[in-house]
């Protein structure tokens, strides 16, 4: 008898025209070795869809290997880092030597230095201070002349309708 | 400006497809996403040829294709290195252990990627055929040999 796996294969698929198709289950309804790989090409089929499925994600999410000069600069910092540390907590002050006068003329410059600046600040302040008191009360005669209404007694005060 | 809108569109409806493929044929993601970028530029560069023959996924998957096939020939051109201690004898037992997903591991390129075009993608037989630029009828003889092949693994 003749097996129809070639035709079997198409059906799977959906390429196998009408006609052949009714061919096709009848000979299906007779024939167990037919309905077994029928059955296995079916599951063929899922199982091989699910590893192309899997596959594509494997390697999707595949590590990306680490650049070996990253690895080794790496360790090489840590390293040197380590050594800078050590030396710092061991390594003694050197001893200075400062003659009492090297320091007098520091701190006198220093006091003069200081001094100059509070002198600036203060005479900033008080220029501000001056502009300030100016600017405000310029600022209320401006406000007063907004809010006074001319009324008609002002008018004979100072005799403008005549 | 039309031209553009449609290269803008059809990266955005087909540049997944492209990645898949890409991804199946080469097995590492940056070289796919690289690949997506060079088969844009290529159909760019050649859309002046394409006579529409087929649709414009068709055609962009068969310049994927060219594209990586280059590419893997370009690696496959190392020495492939054989094991010679290899004991005989562990063969027929190994053989025993092959699952299904080990012979898909070990199928051909060729043969993989008429797998995953019929059974990821989901491309019918007619489109299958343009993409590999062979007949329909060799199409449908290649899938069956392939699963032949595959089914001694089910079990």
């Amino acid at each position: 008898m003749k097996h129809y796996e070639y035709e079997i294969n198409l059906f799977v698929d959906g390429e196998l025209e009408k006609e052949k198709q009714s061919e096709l289950f009848e000979h299906l309804a007779n024939c167990n070795d037919c309905q077994s790989l029928f059955t296995d090409t079916l599951i063929l089929k899922e199982k091989t869809r699910l590893f192309c499925v899997e596959n594509l994600n494997q390697i999707k999410n595949k590590p990306k290997p680490v650049n070996k000069f990253y690895k080794i600069a790496f360790y090489a910092s840590s390293a040197a880092a380590v050594l800078l540390l050590f030396l710092l907590i061991t390594a003694k002050p050197k001893e200075t030597f400062i003659t009492k006068n090297e320091v007098r003329v520091d701190t006198v410059f220093v006091e003069k230095a200081v001094n100059n600046e509070i002198k600036n600040v203060s005479t900033l302040g008080k220029k501000l201070k001056t502009i300030n008191s100016n600017q405000f009360s310029l600022v209320n005669e401006m406000k007063e002349m907004k809010s006074a209404k001319i009324t008609f007694s002002d008018l004979i005060k100072y005799d403008v309708g005549s | 400006m039309k031209e553009e809108k449609t290269v803008k569109e059809l990266f955005s409806s087909y540049s997944d497809d492209i990645l898949n493929y890409s991804m199946s044929l080469l097995k590492d993601s940056d070289d796919a996403k690289d690949a997506v970028q060079e088969v844009f530029i290529r159909f760019i560069n050649s859309q002046s040829s394409f006579r529409g023959d087929c649709s414009y996924k068709t055609w962009l998957l068969v310049i994927t294709r060219n594209y990586c096939y280059k590419k893997l020939n370009g690696k496959t051109n190392q020495p492939v290195l054989i094991d010679e201690n290899f004991p005989h004898t562990y063969e027929p037992k190994l053989e025993e252990k092959i699952t299904l997903n080990d012979a898909l591991k070990k199928l051909k390129h060729e043969e993989f990627e008429l797998i995953y075009l019929r059974e990821y993608a989901c491309h019918s037989y007619q489109e299958i055929a343009e993409i590999l630029g062979i007949s329909v009828d060799n199409v449908k003889v290649k899938l069956f040999r392939v699963r032949e092949q595959l089914r001694k693994y089910l079990k």
